[in-house]
């Protein structure tokens, strides 16, 4: 279905020194296909979503990303990997003090020469502007083309770093808690938006949610997460009240170390 | 580019300020390099390359010039100078930049509170309800006052203070000491004053509503919570005092400096390279003082 | 991989240490100042000034709000130009040589600044190299060199081993503020938040892009700012250059008060106020608009 990225984990870990962010992960997401994953704080979302994205090196157990192995692939594959996959970070990873259209424009470092980046970035010429601009009407902020990055709202900074991943010209989108800072009205908008975007070009869209209603609502598929561990994974009209309140139901201990 | 694009770069908002500031310097340090008389060849010329080789010559220390190096005798010259003057002179400094930044931190933690904008005015914090033009006239010139005092204070360089001081006080400790803590209070006091204008107003509010005065504000709730980043800037500022009182000495105050400048005017620049080498290890044992008490306040 | 701190190390590191903590650095600072005034044999009585400084003093400040606009020496020469005239090109001489200086300053501290911070390192050799570790280390101890030399003894230095020339009070201010910058640019690129360059890596963007465009814009602001308040010291150290022979505003300073002339003095102090606190009040706008 679609031209969208396809991925596959199998037994993937991830250890940071004593802490093991994920534990033998099973899951293959197909190419097009929209994925929620949700789950407390610590389950493991944002890891899982970097593990995906090519940026982090499983610890053991593999990873494989449009059929080619992430734990084998050279530097150089290793960014056309990378340049393939829009992500989305959570605290939107803009740089403030420049405009609008910069940040957007280093989106397409991974297929650009450094001097060809350099000279977008200064100097862009007027079909990368039009490119930039076409993108920003996309996102629903045209008229902040050349505005600098932090006069925006935190709504309108979650836009500029969405348009940002689609200059890569992705074949998935992974958004790591895209309507975590915004409020409800505009938390729909948003994944309207990214939706929307992924249905068009059938790329696969993987988000971590905090809200199981959004997931239900916005997404073909629910993944729970807790602890590093895969809980559930089924389809959205599948799925049941008892599992979501097993996964959401945290021990005294799992409380206290939160966050941790 | 499609008409949309233009019409927003047209409006696109611009710093014109900004832009003309930074192409005013860069104009101000071309003329500066081409009409000013700055050329490397004066350097580089043939009577400096002379100059040069002398110098070379005249840094080997006395007693080694026409033997081979011999580390024994070096150290040996090296512990005669610093018995005769260098550790008293390098104790002396150390002792002119600490009194100093200890007088300037008092000074400017007393002076940055005219200098706040939300402390010194008729009405700070906004509790005290009724303001007479007399009080509010009366606050308008404490601040501005203190504004411009801290502003002349650092403008002064340290070494143009410490020659007019000497004048007046004679040659002691004090003038030098005086005018390296006038200049950083200058710095401290402005520092200060913005991290008080920065403070989070809802407890000083609440401390005002419980029938706060202004000196009681100042004393329970404005030091101390300027205290931890004030006592950092007074550890940054104190690494510079002690390059300058090193400096400062060239004015007649027994610090480095003095015997710097005794050395070079006896033309005895053995002497006086080990001395700058003496002053290195002074500053950059500063320095790493410094940093750990920097890490200690943090 | 970065290692995150778990909860397993974090009680060791909580342990109360007897050293720790403010009190004890006021404490130390408060006795620190004790033995200073012990070193220096500084009395109180010292600071009441002689007649004779008293009267200088006096002499000083009744002229501060008459300054001379012309020249107060006994003997004039026919054909010196007029006062005022001789303070303009003594101001206009303290900033030509700070202005070179911070040109020089600000191109080997970038230079010196990159090679001296972690972050242009990891980004040139991700995976460590033996060049690597010595240039960073060999830059740093030039930097600390440099800046551990005080301007006016970079100048002594200079004239003694080339011979006084302009060029040599120019560089003289220029090593220690490279220096300077060098230091502080590399600390603000390395403490700069490192979101965007994660963005950029996992865009597929190269060590190269991810320094120029994630950490370098976001630092450069407030690398900006400094220079221009290093600006404002150069000026200053400028103007003391004068004291050891060079036409800026301390050589005329330095003339005139030895001469008594202190309306003179007055009026060189006025442009000497006017250069730095001019210089000091577009400094200030230009970082309240930068950094907000």
């Amino acid at each position: 279905m679609g031209r969208g990225l396809r991925f596959v984990a199998e037994q993937l870990s991830v250890r940071f020194c004593a802490l093991e962010a994920l534990s033998g992960v099973d899951l293959t997401i197909d190419g097009g296909e929209r994925v929620a994953f949700v789950g407390p704080s610590g389950a493991g979302k944002t890891t899982l979503l970097r593990a995906l994205g090519a940026s982090l090196m499983p610890s053991s157990g593999r990873v494989e990303v449009g059929g080619v192995d992430v734990g084998r692939c050279g530097v150089k594959e290793g960014r056309q990997l990378r340049a393939s996959i829009g992500f989305v970070p959570q605290d939107h990873a803009l740089v403030p003090n420049v405009r609008v259209v910069q940040n957007v424009v280093a989106g397409r470092v991974g297929t650009r020469s450094f001097l060809g980046s350099v000279r977008d970035y200064a100097w862009p010429s007027r079909a990368t502007l039009d490119e930039v601009h076409s993108l920003l009407d996309r996102v629903g902020i045209e008229d902040k083309l050349f505005e600098r990055t932090d006069r925006l709202s935190g709504g309108q900074r979650q836009r500029v770093a969405i348009a940002r991943a689609l200059y890569q010209r992705p074949l998935a989108i992974l958004a790591d808690e895209p309507v975590a800072s915004v409020d409800p009205s505009r938390a729909r908008a948003v994944l309207e938006l990214l939706t929307g975007i992924s249905r068009e070009g059938g790329l696969t869209l993987c988000a971590s949610l905090h809200n199981v209603d959004y997931a239900r609502e916005f997404f073909d598929r629910v993944v729970g997460l807790r602890a590093g561990k895969v809980v559930f994974d089924s389809r959205t009209d599948e799925l049941d009240d008892a599992r979501l309140g097993k996964l959401y139901a945290l021990s005294a201990d799992e409380l206290l170390a939160d966050g941790c | 580019m499609s008409p949309r694009v233009e019409q927003l770069w047209r409006r696109r908002p611009r710093d014109r300020f900004v832009r003309w500031s930074f192409g005013f310097i860069v104009l101000l340090v071309s003329v500066a390099w081409i009409a000013g008389r700055f050329s490397l060849a004066d350097l580089f010329g043939e009577r400096r390359a002379r100059n040069w080789d002398r110098f070379l010559a005249e840094i080997r220390p006395a007693p080694l010039v026409g033997r081979d190096w011999d580390w024994g005798t070096f150290l040996d010259w090296g512990a005669t100078i610093m018995r005769d003057r260098g550790l008293d002179a390098a104790l002396s400094t150390l002792a002119i930049s600490i009194l100093a930044i200890v007088l300037a931190a008092c000074l400017g933690a007393v002076l940055s509170l005219g200098a706040a904008r939300n402390f010194a005015t008729a009405d700070p914090f906004g509790c005290v309800g009724r303001i007479s033009t007399g009080s509010k006239w009366f606050w308008r010139f404490v601040y501005l006052g203190t504004r411009v005092g801290l502003i002349v204070m650092r403008a002064l360089p340290e070494y143009l203070l410490a020659f007019v001081l000497l004048l007046i006080f004679g040659v002691n400790g004090w003038p030098v000491v005086l005018a390296l803590a006038i200049h950083n209070a200058g710095i401290l006091g402005r520092l200060d004053s913005e991290t008080i204008e920065n403070a989070d107003p809802t407890p000083l509010r609440a401390l005002c509503a419980a029938g706060a005065g202004r000196r009681q504000m100042a004393v329970v709730a404005l030091w101390p919570t300027v205290f931890g980043r004030g006592l950092l800037y007074v550890f940054y500022r104190w690494e510079t005092c002690v390059r300058e009182a090193t400096v400062l000495g060239m004015l007649g105050v027994v610090s480095l400096g003095y015997w710097i400048d005794d050395a070079r005017t006896r033309d005895r620049y053995d002497e006086f390279v080990f001395l700058i080498g003496l002053g290195v290890v002074i500053v950059l044992f500063g320095d790493l003082i410094s940093a750990l008490a920097r890490r200690l306040v943090r | 991989m970065s290692c995150l701190p778990t909860v397993a190390e974090s009680p060791a590191e909580r342990r109360p240490n007897p050293f720790r903590g403010r009190t004890n650095v006021v404490v130390a600072l408060v006795v620190g100042a004790v033995w200073s005034a012990w070193q220096l044999d500084l009395r109180l009585v010292d600071l009441i000034p002689s007649q004779h400084g008293l009267d200088v003093c006096l002499e000083f400040l009744s002229r501060a709000l008459t300054p001379a606009l012309s020249s107060e020496a006994e003997f004039v020469p026919a054909n010196a130009p007029p006062f005022l005239v001789t303070v303009l090109e003594a101001a206009v001489t303290t900033v030509a040589f700070a202005a070179a200086a911070m040109g020089v300053a600000v191109v080997a501290g970038l230079v010196l600044g990159f090679l001296a911070s972690t972050a242009w390192w990891s980004c040139v050799f991700p995976r460590g190299s033996a060049l690597a570790h010595v240039s960073f280390g060999l830059a740093r101890t030039v930097i600390a060199l440099m800046r551990s030399v005080h301007e006016l003894l970079w100048a002594l230095l200079l004239v003694v081993a080339f011979g006084a020339s302009e060029i040599a009070a120019v560089l003289a201010l220029s090593i220690p503020t490279a220096g300077t910058l060098a230091k502080i640019y590399s600390e603000l690129i390395d403490e700069s938040p490192r979101d965007a360059a994660f963005a950029l890596q996992a865009a597929g963007g190269t060590a190269r892009h991810v320094f120029c465009f994630g950490l370098l814009p976001r630092a450069l602001p407030d690398m900006i700012a400094y220079s221009f308040y290093r600006f404002e010291c150069a000026l200053r150290a400028s103007a003391v250059l004068g004291f050891f022979g060079y036409g800026t505003l301390g050589l005329h300073l330095y003339q005139s008060f030895v001469s008594s002339n202190y309306g003179e003095v007055w009026t060189l102090l006025y442009a000497l106020f006017a250069v730095v606190i001019g210089f000091d009040l577009w400094s200030g706008a230009i970082r309240r608009r930068l950094i907000g």
